[in-house]
């Protein structure tokens, strides 16, 4: 390459608008707020972290090793509160620059006493993001910058940086594939990782299980190939800003992949490859609906006092989005909201490849505006369309309903064993009470309604049938369905409830007890399975 | 900011990425492990040998009481304030029996009050066990077999 064609490939790359980056920077931040939520989802909690003792500190080598242990409770929360507020004023754009290199440093800080108990997740490219992006001036539009500071240049020099870093940790993916043998026909690296993951690392939502069924040889070949040839590729693509694009939209399908058989989300590089969109054509689009704000004097106290209170707020309350982990509990270490953004971009690849390969024209401007603009025996097949997507996409992952999509399967399921929840008001120290199967006739204890207790029977049937490894976290949601004041009062036995046909002709339940729930204690059926062997109660 | 200088950044990039991937590299050969912050992405270098099987190591903490009484507890419970995905990483950096041949009395102690506020009361002994977990998935079959035991004495209060 000849010096003018490395400075147009570094300054012409990737087309940039003062506004694209605007919107980017704005998207960055809101998803680092909701999606990462510092100091309340569990990998950037450096509260939690500090009841470990500095003994087991163990920093991986880098400037990690300069500290001698975890940081206390009060210093982690004041790291997440430097970070919110730093995104925040990054989500307002005052003093963009500043609030960037912070946001790096401080995820990276982090991260780094996360990743100082022996094991590193590779969320590098994620805080190297606003570092680079720092360069680009992305706070000259839609910001506090932009109104009351002197208008920054937007260069697009950092895209092709942040490409080029992309391309490379990529690369190196793929090629410690080749290099543990990936590429070997007589080798099923993907599969295997699929069935360790499930069976050993109890990795087992989503189409996990459908996964490890598939022994399929020349399929799982082709995965193995394929990965190694995407993430290799990537770095050449650096290239081409064409082809990066591709290849980044590629890199959220991908994603989603591995998501949905090794139950791993990497939900914080989608919004690096989120970057790579026309940010030129998606601020000619967007811009024109975004509302135009005058300087004054009460914008300026409105941003300023909004940095602060909404950072309050963060530090306080987190994300609404973590609200969902609670709702929907994986059996795996996924988390039901790093779901749901990878699910969105994935639907948002889709859509968008499937327009782009459809139309001749070029440009999310010129992707966007027909859907605005279509008549509205279009636009409702559109609409119609991707509802049924998303419709399919959630029920077919969900292994069954998944609101607010429902199936209405009445009837349909006649014949097969089913399973319920029953819950019994025990007698306090009941001596007779055991944990061997029962008849309806055999049960102990009085009936405990649950519905005017306010607990769902269905939850609860989920609940106890969908449980797999009685730990500590299960037990404590248990009692939080019924509340423990309401444990307090009375002693109760969670049973499980199983139905089936014999002889044809016949139905047999039996009752099966769970977990005895008591002021103190869960004392939990011995031959459950769960993290202690032992049958000593947990609290 | 001026193009040569901005050239000069991507002179240093193309320079250091492969240098801090060479680091990486050797970090992991001589043991120390890999680098952070350092660009690198997951590999999951391991592969499945499509005739054999899938090994694991798997650790367990197997307590033993004063009254002679045993109890075990899976480290994800000992550790549920940290990502389950670090569980095994921690397992590895401080229970690895090849690696320490003692415990630090802070971490004992520690320990010691975890397993008094997870089981009920104060274990004297408990060995970090670690089996071999084996399935073979054509036979269907799964072995869990112990293949190294770190002993660590648990201090009184």
């Amino acid at each position: 390459m000849t010096p003018s064609r490395i400075d147009t490939w570094i300054h012409d790359s990737f087309g940039v608008s003062a506004v694209g980056l605007a919107l980017y920077r704005i998207l960055f931040a809101a998803f680092a707020l909701l999606v990462i939520a510092p100091g309340h989802d569990v990998y950037v909690d450096l509260v939690s972290l500090a009841a470990l003792p500095d003994s087991l500190y163990a920093p991986p080598p880098g400037p990690m090793a300069l500290f001698d242990g975890f940081p206390s409770a009060e210093i982690g929360a004041l790291l997440h509160f430097l970070l919110n507020v730093s995104l925040i004023a990054l989500l307002f754009g005052v003093r963009t620059r500043a609030a960037s290199i912070a946001v790096g440093v401080l995820f990276l800080l982090v991260y780094g006493f996360t990743y100082s108990v022996g094991k590193i997740n590779h969320t590098i490219l994620f805080p190297l993001l606003p570092l680079i992006m720092s360069f680009s001036g992305w706070g000259a539009a839609y910001s506090y910058d932009g109104l009351f500071r002197a208008r920054a240049h937007v260069s697009s020099w950092p895209l092709t940086m942040l490409a080029l870093v992309v391309g490379f940790g990529m690369f190196t993916a793929g090629f410690a594939k080749i290099l543990g043998g990936w590429l070997d026909p007589g080798t099923h690296a993907a599969y295997g990782h699929v069935v360790k993951h499930f069976l050993v690392r109890g990795r087992t939502d989503l189409l996990a299980p459908t996964a490890v069924e598939m022994e399929h040889d020349l399929f799982w070949e082709l995965i193995d190939y394929g990965a190694v040839c995407f993430e290799i590729g990537f770095l050449a693509a650096v290239a081409r800003p064409r082809v990066f694009r591709f290849f980044a939209a590629f890199a959220v399908l991908f994603h989603l992949g591995v998501m949905l058989t090794l139950n791993i989300s990497f939900v914080f590089n989608i919004i690096v490859y989120a970057a790579f969109v026309d940010l030129r054509a998606a601020g000619r689009t967007f811009g024109a609906y975004l509302p135009r704000i005058r300087p004054n004097i009460g914008v300026r106290l409105a941003m300023l006092g909004g940095v602060v209170v909404l950072a309050i707020c963060a530090q306080i309350y987190g994300s609404p989005l973590l609200l969902l982990n609670e709702r929907f509990v994986m059996e795996s270490d996924l988390q039901a909201h790093e779901v749901l953004v990878v699910l969105l971009a994935s639907i948002v690849v889709v859509v968008f490849g499937i327009r782009k390969a459809v139309s001749p024209l070029d440009g999310l401007a010129t992707e966007i505006r027909p859907v605005l603009n279509m008549d509205r025996y279009r636009r409702s097949a559109v609409t119609l369309g991707s509802t049924f997507f998303v419709y399919v996409v959630l029920v077919a992952t969900n292994l069954g309903e998944f609101w607010p999509f429902s199936i209405y399967p009445m009837f349909s399921q006649g014949g097969i064993p089913w399973s319920r929840a029953v819950v019994r008001e025990i007698p306090r120290d009941d001596p007779a009470l055991g944990w061997e199967s029962r008849t309806v006739s055999q049960l102990p204890g009085e009936p405990y309604p649950l519905l005017e207790h306010g607990v769902d029977p269905i939850d609860l049937a989920n609940f106890v049938s969908k449980t797999r490894i009685w730990d500590e976290r299960r037990v404590h949601g248990l009692r939080k369905m019924f509340g423990e004041g309401e444990i307090a009062r009375r002693d109760l036995l969670v049973m499980r409830v199983d139905g089936r046909i014999v002889d044809d002709d016949s139905v047999s339940v039996s009752f099966v007890p769970y977990a005895l729930m008591t002021a103190d204690s869960t004392a939990l059926n011995s031959s459950l399975p769960r993290t202690s062997d032992s049958a000593s109660p947990i609290r | 900011m001026k193009r040569t200088l901005v050239r000069s950044f991507f002179v240093a990039t193309f320079l250091l990425l492969p240098l801090q991937y060479g680091l990486v590299g050797l970090g992991n050969l001589i043991g120390i492990g890999e680098p952070w912050p350092a660009v690198v992405q997951p590999g999951f270098q391991n592969v499945w040998d499509n005739d054999g099987a899938v090994t694991v190591l798997s650790p367990e903490f197997r307590l033993e009481f004063g009254d002679g009484g045993t109890e075990s507890i899976l480290p994800g419970l000992v550790f549920d304030d940290v990502p389950a995905s670090h569980h095994l990483g921690i397992m590895r950096s401080h229970f690895k029996p090849a690696k320490h041949e003692e415990v630090d009395r802070a971490t004992r102690m520690w320990l010691g009050d975890r397993f008094e506020e997870l089981s009920g009361r104060r274990p004297s002994h408990a060995n970090v066990i670690w089996y071999e977990v084996r399935v073979d998935q054509s036979a269907d079959a799964t072995s869990r077999t112990p293949v190294d035991t770190l002993a660590i004495e648990i201090p009184r209060k």
